[in-house]
């Protein structure tokens, strides 16, 4: 009994472990996308003293006011028609989504435009931010459809109510990205500094460029990493 | 598990002999029995040799001492485990940013393989098992920080699967060597991927079970009852963890709804479906202690008790704490446990 036992145990550390490995190999398998990011986009996760990891957070731009977000595309997204902006108070449980980001195109320009231009928040955050765009979603990535210097991503989306000019509105809004944080293996994590106090902000320029790829199962990999010069 | 259900047999015996000896001088003592010097000496020798016999092969506990220092050497073995288990996380998370994938992953693929080996080895050389026990927890945690770096190295996208794995990798640690804990952890982690199916199936993101707590109603209740549906024998050594884990899921359930009905699948507005709860909360404690007196189960008529007591108290500072004066509120509450406790004693002895 115990000897079947610890061969069946080990067994499963075995399977549950090569089940893994092949999901991966399958993912990487066919590259189904390639964007090349800067730090804008995929800054550095700050993991702490204990973690000596070198770990990507994709960060998106959460200015885009997302108006193609409406009632009509979250039912598309298989949420109930009869949510309404009287259900303010009710939670609606995250799904899981297809979303598509412009990356450094006419979204973010307007992004750019529409935000203050006041001195508090200079052009020092401007250059902060992400220049990925939500521009759309779906259940399915044929239906995306996609140009060039598009990124699509697996992520959760939930509906919210909204008062716009004065009026409760169903939006829709994206409450995570699924595999956000990207990790980096070596050697390009050696190259990558290590997180620290906010730099940016100080010399608002990106200080790595990287080369990120989105395979069958849309997990991300990072193929490169390349310091751009001071 | 053979070795575990025998010591405890072997325990069960001890204490027999042990409560069997003090009868036998009370009845010497009041004078109801006699018997000669040689018949005494005879009994004695025997009933010695008995647990000389059972210490020497199960290494159980002949005295009330022996079993309070049993009960501490399980503590220390549990959090002596908990506390590995952390080491080996931090362990782990602290140099594998200087390591290359390959070596990475077979680091992680060898932890839990070790930790197997090391049971075994540990088994094979101590008859009490708690230092089995505490490797057993290592093992288990190696083996989630298996999947869990091996995703995060990869970027793999999270699923309740992993949830499985777990749950059945602990649940054979636990039946191969007769282990409360690595069952416990087990079957949460059974309750989650459960729940967290139950969640995929509505089209909604799995991690979002804990929004819904309903999804993990049923997989509590199953593990609640499975000692029931399982063949007589399998169960007795693990009777009472079942129930615990799987009661203690649906009554913390049933509290989160009481207080929050937004949480809910049900079609009704917030409030109604707290006092929906509210209602369900009292009979499912009612539930739970008469199934534990109609199965003979004791501590589940305990959990059944003490949950019924909570909701009860709970539901007293909801209807009368603001307007009442505290003394007075304390008062009922004393008085409700006068009530109480005139109510449990005549079950006690309706059930005698």
């Amino acid at each position: 009994m115990r000897r079947r036992g610890l061969l069946a145990a080990a067994a499963l550390v075995v399977v549950a472990n090569a089940i893994a490995l092949v999901g991966v190999a399958r993912n990487r398998a066919s590259t189904l996308q390639t964007i090349e990011l800067t730090e804008r986009e995929l800054t550095l996760d700050d993991q702490g003293e204990e973690n000596s990891g070198t770990d990507l957070r994709l960060t998106t731009n959460y200015w885009s006011s997302m108006d193609w977000f409406d009632a009509a595309k979250l039912q598309e997204l298989g949420f109930p028609a009869a949510i309404s902006s009287t259900d303010e108070h009710r939670d609606w449980p995250a799904r899981p989504a297809y979303v598509a980001f412009e990356y450094d195109g006419p979204a973010w320009q307007a992004v750019f435009e529409k935000q203050p231009k006041t001195p508090s928040f200079g052009a020092a955050n401007f250059e902060r931010q992400s220049r990925l765009v939500p521009v759309g979603a779906s259940r399915d990535t044929t239906a995306l459809n996609p140009p060039r210097n598009y990124l699509i991503v697996r992520a959760t989306v939930q509906p919210r109510v909204v008062i716009q000019e004065g009026k409760a509105v169903v939006r829709g809004q994206i409450v995570e990205i699924i595999d956000q944080q990207i990790h980096v293996p070596l050697p390009a994590g050696m190259i990558l500094p290590r997180p620290g106090p906010p730099r940016l902000g100080n010399s608002q320029i990106p200080r790595y460029t990287v080369s990120l790829a989105y395979g069958a199962h849309f997990e991300p990999w990072v193929i490169s990493v390349t310091t751009l010069p001071k | 598990m053979e070795r575990a259900s025998g010591r405890r047999d072997a325990q069960d015996r001890a204490d027999r002999i042990r409560i069997f000896r003090q009868e036998l001088d009370a009845l010497i003592t009041g004078g109801v029995l006699s018997l000669t010097g040689e018949q005494r000496a005879a009994v004695d020798a025997h009933l010695d040799h008995q647990v000389a016999d059972l210490t020497h092969r199960f290494d159980i506990d002949v005295s009330e001492s022996q079993k309070q220092l049993s009960l501490g050497m399980r503590i220390v073995s549990a959090l002596g485990g908990l506390a590995l288990c952390a080491g080996v996380f931090l362990l782990f998370y602290r140099f594998w940013g200087l390591l290359g994938t390959p070596v990475q992953v077979g680091i992680l693929i060898a932890a839990p393989l070790v930790g197997l080996a090391a049971m075994d080895f540990a088994s094979r050389r101590e008859r009490t098992l708690y230092f089995t026990a505490l490797i057993g927890l290592v093992t288990f945690a190696c083996f989630v920080l298996d999947l869990t770096v091996l995703g995060q190295l990869f970027n793999i996208t999270s699923s309740p699967n992993a949830f499985l794995a777990w749950g059945a990798f602990a649940l054979i640690l636990a039946y191969i060597y007769g282990l409360c804990l690595p069952l416990a952890a087990g079957l949460i982690c059974l309750i989650v991927f459960g729940a967290a199916t139950l969640m995929s199936l509505t089209g909604a993101w799995w991690t979002g079970f804990w929004e819904r707590p309903e999804t993990i109603l049923l997989p509590g209740v199953l593990i609640a009852l499975a000692p029931l549906l399982m063949p007589p024998g399998k169960s007795d050594q693990f009777a009472g963890t079942y129930p615990l884990v799987g009661l203690l899921a649906v009554f913390a359930v049933i509290l989160g709804l009481w207080h929050n009905g937004g949480a809910s699948w049900l079609p009704f507005a917030s409030k109604t479906v707290e006092r929906i709860y509210q209602i369900l909360a009292f009979l499912a404690a009612t539930a739970v202690i008469w199934i534990g007196i109609h199965f003979d189960l004791r501590g589940t008529v305990n959990l059944g008790a003490a949950y019924f007591v909570i909701c009860l108290y709970i539901k007293m500072v909801d209807w009368w704490w603001d307007w009442m004066p505290k003394y007075v509120f304390f008062f009922v509450v004393g008085a409700v446990a006068i009530v109480l406790l005139t109510a449990f004693r005549k079950l006690r002895e309706r059930t005698a």
